[in-house]
């Protein structure tokens, strides 16, 4: 067992410290942070070190509510939101707190994210729709979707790109050109929507080296996401259409997408029998 | 979609020596079915280079597990930092050893077979 | 700027992870095994073609009779049928079988995909051990 805390109220912040540029390697610097409150977060231990200890330490964070995804770090080699972890999950009151791996850092506790929103673009994670390319480009009236067409993307589509995925990958450790969990997951939250109608146009991308069959099923991301957005489970489904295609099975009527149609023009008189508006009992005002 | 059609070969291979692989070991090396050194004397291996059905077992056996032997060594030495801009250069000697394994193979088993149904 | 990229050292630790995580690395270390197993293997049982006394000699150069090889032989059949149980797992999981379908995420949050096909992993498992004792049996009981 290690040694206990002295103060239950008190906890040791290990952190990261490391300059690019200035300091010749990193180094873990120690704080005492109290708990101000029971439900105090990792992210306001940080933010109370910043504001009382030390106003060197760099950290990045937004929105301090699970939503933006800024604030992605590993405490004790666990991969987490800082704002969204409580201090009291840490009962040793020990915390050691480091920048993800597998990115470059570029101050203390933040690292570089141009990698990961360079793949997250390759996949084209928006509406693709050949078929209908006047509506798109000119759009008329919004697409039909049905409820459980829906629930088949919507988990995906949770992501706050905080990037924990990726730093958890075990592929992503020595091939930075793999696209990533989060990139990969993108492709199966457009492909699986059944307004879209570019799949093909995305399995031409993932379908090649460092692509979607990099990834051999480690489950690391979908344990390590913080919104349960569950990436393993969209690469397997992706996986599962990229076998389909390369089998020409994708034409079959079972596995072929059904594209959601374009809303049919409102009628002119929603409902007949609705009496007409009484008369107006104020006078219009004035247009000034 | 070349990768995808490597991959669907690779699973379908990687489902099928499941099987084959699980026979060919309990046959070869249990005792129970005939395995161990009494499957290594020389009557039982000419044996059974000589039963049709073995042979073609074989053969089926060799091409599947090099093929899932080699492109899973190929997808592995990719992703290394090393080779991760040499997949063109991996893939074709990856190839070539496959391929010259099993023409290795394909010769000694049909050689042996060839002569014995001869003689 | 510091990549803190982990290399091969992040596919054997990369942060307090699932044991999915390990069976990754595990299953590429003895993919790399029977990959190089096979290949020397191809190459001695080939010398079947060349006669009788071909076959002996390529015998008695890989020491049939020893035990320590004989222990050898044993673990190759491990690793096989970790290799054959774990490549299962994952055939199944790529093709979208046992994973369970995409759901709202509610906390606690479910992580289908890698909490669902634990069950099959378990039940393959046990099945290999079951194999696995018969086999030791096989090499360790029965005289040869």
């Amino acid at each position: 067992m290690s040694a206990r805390k002295k103060d239950p109220n008190t906890y040791i912040f290990k952190v990261f410290r490391y300059q690019p540029g200035k300091d010749e390697k990193p180094r873990f610097q120690t704080y005492e942070v109290p708990l101000l409150h029971p439900g105090m977060t990792v992210l306001e231990g940080l933010i109370y070190i910043k504001e009382n200890l030390d106003p060197t330490l760099a950290v990045r964070y937004s929105c301090r509510m699970a939503v933006c995804g800024s604030c992605a770090l590993y405490v004790n080699g666990k991969g987490i939101l800082a704002c969204h972890t409580a201090l009291r999950e840490f009962p040793s009151g020990k915390l050691t707190v480091e920048p993800m791996p597998n990115y470059p850092v570029v101050k203390d506790l933040m690292t570089r994210m141009d990698e990961f929103f360079d793949h997250h673009r390759q996949v084209k994670p928006y509406l693709l729709r050949p078929q209908d390319r006047a509506e798109i480009e000119n759009p008329t009236r919004e697409f039909l979707q049905l409820p459980e067409q829906l629930e088949e993307f919507l988990q995906f589509s949770y992501c706050i790109k905080c990037g924990l995925c990726v730093s958890a990958c075990p592929t992503v450790a020595t091939d930075p050109d793999f696209l990533g969990p989060q990139a990969l997951m993108t492709v199966a939250r457009y492909n699986r929507d059944s307004r879209d109608g570019g799949t093909v146009y995305r399995l031409k991308v993932v379908d090649a080296p460092h692509g979607l069959w990099n990834c051999h099923f480690a489950g690391a991301c979908t344990e390590v996401c913080p919104k349960g957005v569950d990436p393993a489970l969209a690469i397997q489904y992706t996986k599962r259409e990229s076998v389909l295609h390369a089998l020409h099975l994708n034409k079959l009527p079972r596995f072929r997408k059904k594209l959601a149609p374009v809303a049919p023009p409102p009628k002119p008189n929603r409902r007949p029998g609705i009496p007409p508006a009484p008369e107006r009992t104020v006078p219009e005002a004035p247009a000034s | 979609m070349r990768e995808g059609l490597g991959w669907t070969l690779h699973l379908l291979a990687g489902a099928f020596l499941f099987i084959l692989l699980l026979a060919h070991v309990s046959q070869l090396h249990l005792i129970s079915f005939g395995g161990g050194e009494q499957a290594l004397e020389w009557s039982a291996v000419l044996t059974r280079a000589l039963s049709r059905p073995q042979v073609i077992a074989y053969l089926v056996f060799l091409a599947a597990a090099l093929y899932h032997g080699f492109f899973g060594l190929r997808n592995l030495l990719i992703e290394l930092p090393v080779f991760r801009r040499r997949v063109a250069a991996v893939t074709f000697t990856v190839s070539i050893i496959g391929i010259v394994l099993f023409v290795y193979g394909l010769y000694t088993t049909l050689a042996l077979y060839l002569q014995g149904g001869g003689a | 700027m510091k990549d803190r990229r982990l290399g091969i050292r992040g596919w054997i630790y990369g942060g307090k992870h699932n044991p999915e995580r390990f069976l990754y690395t595990l299953h590429r270390l003895t993919g790399v095994l029977l990959v190089l197993y096979l290949s020397v293997h191809i190459l001695v049982v080939g010398s079947r073609a060349f006669g009788q006394e071909a076959w002996e000699g390529a015998m008695r150069l890989v020491g049939l009779g020893n035990p320590v090889v004989r222990f050898f032989e044993y673990l190759l059949v491990v690793v096989v049928l970790f290799h054959a149980v774990n490549g299962a797992r994952l055939i199944l999981g790529e093709l979208g079988f046992t994973i369970g379908r995409p759901r709202r995420p509610i906390y606690p949050y479910p992580k289908e995909s890698i909490r669902k096909p634990r069950p099959l992993l378990w039940i393959l498992m046990i099945l290999a051990a079951v194999y696995l004792a018969f086999a030791a049996y096989n090499f360790f009981a029965l005289p040869a």
